[in-house]
């Protein structure tokens, strides 16, 4: 499982990055929006993108924008991770294509079902 | 998302009725809180209208999420002193007393991630060790259940990050039971085979869990209104074999309730006992 994280806060990539070390996860990062466009060139696909809203450069709304017109990426799910401050432009990244939303600050368990969710991992859990 | 009082009022009566979750006046803040994730993912930009979107879900998912949303707590290993004190010296001695026998049923009720699960059996296999009959353990099986299958995935992996594993689990069980892999802590294969997990709505019959020596349900009903709760603890009280403990939160009580246990104080916990059947 590859996952994309990006966020201008070198603290908040170090632990998500520890966080999903517990589901095994293949951890990249972007520092913002165009180094995150940067690392999908690069890398190639990954299975779910965590991305934050406020950084310089290219912020989420452009990133998610680039990523949902390219046909490589535009079915990775992408996981809105923000502060609760920013409902508007919250339910506008829904609107455009994110799966889900995730408020600042948060805990392993509340990322990790997040991702679990999304990813549709406990679909054999009866 | 702020909530204004009338929409708390909308809130809690579907809420009330349809997961039956009691929220006092002064709870504004657990909607809030809990509730604003799920509202914006459903692109609403009140609750208003999220309570609209509450109340057109045929499919049972978005009331499934607010369920899990709402009654979800936090969870760590051996949590509360005086109730694994009373585990240790009185629930689990009488479980291993009967394991020598046949296999013995612990149900988890809320197991969330799984910590509580898995103390059980850990505290288990300590005792079967202590009598020199660690081959006991594997008469034991733990029943774990939640609403939320995504923490369940959780549970079933096993794993769990440093500040997971630093919260209730002591140097010596974390190094006895536990493989570090990076900075991640993976139980051993014997004890989380212990610990079975399924997918279940407490609103549900427990018929299909079966009868169980030992029941935990802790944190979960605090939430529910009156008559759920006795209806819950009714329903238990149909799975708990008769002579078996039920153990709720610390400041839970079955008073008013139920009159199908009989409270017993051990130390500082309070066991709630079945009556043999009348």
């Amino acid at each position: 499982m590859r996952i994309l994280s990006i966020d201008d806060s070198n603290s908040i990539r170090h632990a998500v990055r520890k966080m999903l070390e517990v589901i095994g996860a293949e951890f990249f990062e972007g520092t913002d929006g165009q180094d995150g466009l940067e690392v999908l060139e690069k890398e190639g696909p990954v299975d779910l993108i965590l991305l934050d809203m406020e950084m310089p450069r290219l912020d989420g709304m452009g990133f998610l924008d680039a990523v949902k017109k390219d046909p490589r990426w535009k079915d990775i799910p992408v996981i809105v991770v923000s502060s609760i401050a920013q409902k508007e432009r919250m339910i506008r990244a829904i609107q455009e294509g994110a799966k889900q939303y995730l408020t600042k600050p948060f805990t392993s368990e509340q990322l990790l079902t997040k991702i679990v969710d999304a990813l549709h991992l406990d679909g054999d859990i009866e | 998302m702020k909530l204004s009082g009338n929409e708390f009022e909308l809130i809690k009566g579907f809420v009330e009725k349809n997961c039956g979750i009691h929220l006092e006046p002064g709870k504004e803040y657990l909607i809030e809180t809990r509730l604003t994730d799920i509202a914006i993912e459903h692109e609403c930009k009140s609750f208003f209208e999220f309570y609209q979107k509450a109340l057109g879900d045929t499919t049972g998912k978005l009331r499934n999420r607010i369920v899990d949303a709402m009654t979800t707590n936090e969870t760590y290993f051996f949590r509360d002193d005086n109730l694994w004190n009373y585990m240790r010296e009185v629930a689990l001695p009488e479980l291993l007393r009967k394991a020598a026998t046949g296999p013995v049923r612990v149900w988890s009720a809320a197991a969330s991630t799984g910590q509580e699960a898995y103390s059980i059996a850990m505290m288990f296999d300590e005792l079967a060790r202590a009598q020199g009959t660690p081959s006991l353990s594997k008469n034991l099986e733990i029943v774990g259940t939640d609403i939320s299958s995504a923490a369940l995935f959780l549970a079933i992996s096993a794993r769990y990050d440093t500040l997971a594993i630093r919260r209730g689990l002591s140097d010596e069980r974390r190094s006895r039971y536990f493989k570090e892999n990076g900075s991640v802590w993976v139980l051993n294969d014997e004890i989380k085979a212990r610990a079975k997990f399924r997918r279940f709505n407490l609103m549900d019959s427990l018929a299909a869990l079966g009868t169980f020596d030992l029941v935990l349900c802790r944190y979960v009903a605090i939430y529910f209104q009156e008559n759920f709760k006795k209806d819950l603890f009714q329903r238990i009280a149909g799975v708990l074999k008769p002579g078996c403990p039920l153990l709720l939160g610390a400041t839970e009580t079955l008073r008013g309730l139920s009159d199908e246990f009989e409270p017993t104080v051990y130390k500082n916990c309070t066991a709630f006992v079945r009556k043999p059947s009348r």
